[in-house]
Order: structure tokens, then C-alpha cells, then sequence
């Protein structure tokens, strides 16, 4: 199945502006995220922290909802989805 | 034409908004939290179109770090309360304008009264644990807020309509850790100027506001995008109360 990807900030240099990511169907955020990961070991490092987890400055939008928001990194994807991925901007 | 004997300071504006648009903005108050980057930035564009009234909230003292983006306080303002300093900049850019400091961070105590008396509030924080804080305070008076951050040469912004458009905690509902950002005072500017434009359009009318959109600004491309964003209805901030 294909997820469209829109990478903004820091993840558009590596990923550019959009692609399509083909991905086994029931697959879920985690295996993007895991899938984007594996192109480099710059991007593993900007999307994963030491432990596995997700950095908690990233930013993942699955249809307009973030995932923490949905069901975290196990949040299912399906074929058509569009998922924004961006860098967290807090200061003022 | 001008009945306030100010020799006509908001002639060009008046062509675009109307005389009732202009009597709108200056029948209105502005809660402005932060004295910063943005803050700076918002509060210059309100000042000077005529905002009736503008209360600044900042807890901070001005340092010369500050003085590369923060363009309401100026290096003899070093030492002095922000939100002094920057009511005192508010007034003397247009004299029209009704300014008041509030020296304080803001807070779950003090920001339930803060936006009892506004008619909006201009989110000019730089951490979220208080960003959603002003979020839920927003939510509860049913005024509208103006989110805006920024790093770097990186910035997004999106205008929040209680009940209507999704929360700031809708888009983003962990706090991520508080952070020193790198900061530049071009990008407070972009999305500063922003956010006073979302004002002054939510307070004439007219146009489209920012609702379900965050715009994300890329100044290192001169590139802007936006994110289509949903509202969650389980929010803890603006979710539907269950009826027991
Ligand atoms: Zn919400």
C-alpha cells in the first residue's frame, strides 16, 4: 500500500518534499518511521533517540491528527494516508 | 473623515479595512504572553494599527541576548522588566494604545483573569507546558488564540477558534522539552507579523484565517507550507464534555 509522506523542516534536506512510501498492508507509523530510518544513519539519528524511541522533538501527523494523539508509534496506517513528518518549534 | 485629531495615523489602513474596521480595532484588547521574539513583533503591528487595548504579560528581565530579535526593548532597557519595557515602547509607537505590564510568568493561577478581560490571546510563549496552559485558559473564556513559534530560521503558526478549530493540544498534545532555540529576529518577524495579521483579520473580518491549517515557515528555502490539522475529539482541553 502507499502512504504519501510530506517531510518539512530539518526531514525535507534528507527525504525531499514529498514521496510515496510503499508499505506491506497492517503495516503502522512505527514501520514508516523504521523504513525512513534505514535510508540513512543521519536520519535514524534525527528520528530515533539512543533509546528507540521517537525523539520527542519530532512530529508526526497522521491525516491531520498526531500520532500521540492516535494510537503512538502503533497507530495503523492505510493505503492513501498522508502523513506529515516535521521537527517540533517551541521558542518565542 | 478623521474625528480623533490624529492626523489621519490610520489613513492607508483605513482604506482596507473601513472606519468600522478600524473602530473595531481600537474597541478591542489583546493579551499578548511573552515579551519576546514574537511577542515583540505582534505587538508592534497591533500598536501601530490601533489596537484599543494591549496587555503584556512577562515575568523576565530584559539581557543583552535578548536585544538581536527582541525589538520592543532597547540596550538601556537591559535590567528592566519586559513587560515594562515593552508597554512603554507600545505607547510611545502610537499613543492611541492603552498598555499595561503585567511583570509575572504566566500561570495556572493568574491566567484565568488575565483572559477574563480580552478579547483575545496572542500565544508569544517559548514552552509548551505554558503554551497549554494558555490553551485551556483560551478554551474556558472562548477567545480566540493566536499560536506562533519559532527556531531558528524554522517557524509555524495557526490561529485557534474554541470549539471550532482544533486546540493547540488537538495538534500538539505532548509538551516537548523546554529548549533554549537558536534564534534570528527576521523569523520572529515573519511569524510575528503573522499572527498580528490573523488578529486584525479575526477582529475586522473578512478574509480566511488560519483554521485547521498550521503554516509552517522555512526561511533557510524561503519556502511555506501548511498541514491540514484535525481536531481530536477526545482533547482533554476542548474534547465534548460527557454527560454523566
Ligand atoms: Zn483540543
Amino acid at each position: 500500500m502507499l502512504i504519501r509522506l510530506k517531510p518539512f523542516g530539518r526531514f525535507r534536506a534528507p527525504l525531499g518534499e514529498e514521496m510515496d512510501v510503499d508499505l506491506p498492508v497492517g503495516s503502522s507509523v512505527s514501520d514508516l518511521l523504521l523504513r525512513l530510518s534505514s535510508l540513512s544513519s543521519d536520519l535514524h539519528a534525527q528520528i530515533f533517540d539512543a533509546g528507540g524511541e521517537v525523539r520527542e522533538d519530532v512530529n508526526v501527523m497522521v491525516n491531520g491528527r498526531h500520532f500521540l494523539s492516535l494510537g503512538g508509534t502503533s497507530t495503523p496506517l492505510e493505503e492513501g494516508d498522508e502523513v506529515a513528518l516535521f521537527p517540533a518549534v517551541v521558542g518565542g | 473623515m478623521d474625528d480623533r485629531g490624529d492626523g489621519g495615523r490610520y489613513d492607508r489602513q483605513i482604506r482596507l479595512i473601513g472606519p468600522e474596521g478600524q473602530k473595531r480595532l481600537a474597541r478591542s484588547t489583546a493579551l499578548v504572553i511573552g515579551a519576546g521574539g514574537l511577542g515583540s513583533a505582534v505587538s508592534t503591528y497591533l500598536a501601530v494599527a490601533g489596537i484599543g487595548r494591549m496587555i503584556v504579560v512577562d515575568g523576565d528581565v530584559v539581557e543583552e541576548s535578548n536585544l538581536n530579535r527582541q525589538i520592543l526593548h532597547q540596550t538601556l532597557d537591559i535590567g528592566r522588566p519586559k513587560a515594562v519595557s515593552a508597554a512603554e515602547t507600545i505607547r510611545e509607537l502610537n499613543p492611541q494604545v492603552e498598555a499595561e505590564a503585567v511583570v509575572d510568568y504566566a500561570d495556572e493561577d493568574n491566567l484565568e483573569g488575565l483572559v477574563a478581560r480580552a478579547d483575545l490571546a496572542v500565544d508569544a510563549l517559548d514552552d509548551f507546558y505554558a503554551r497549554h496552559l494558555l490553551n485551556k485558559a483560551a478554551i474556558d473564556a472562548e477567545i480566540p488564540l493566536f499560536h506562533g513559534a519559532i527556531s531558528g530560521f524554522d517557524g509555524q503558526v495557526t490561529t485557534v477558534i474554541p470549539h471550532k478549530t482544533p486546540c493547540l493540544r488537538c495538534i500538539f498534545p505532548h509538551p516537548p522539552k523546554r529548549e533554549t532555540s537558536p534564534a534570528i529576529g527576521s523569523t520572529c518577524g515573519v511569524i510575528g507579523s503573522i499572527q498580528a495579521t490573523e488578529v486584525i483579520k479575526y477582529l475586522v473580518g473578512g478574509g480566511g484565517l488560519l483554521e485547521g491549517r498550521l503554516l509552517i515557515w522555512d526561511g533557510s528555502r524561503g519556502r511555506s507550507d501548511e498541514i491540514s490539522i484535525r481536531r481530536n475529539p477526545l482533547c482533554q482541553d476542548c474534547g465534548q464534555r460527557r454527560e454523566i
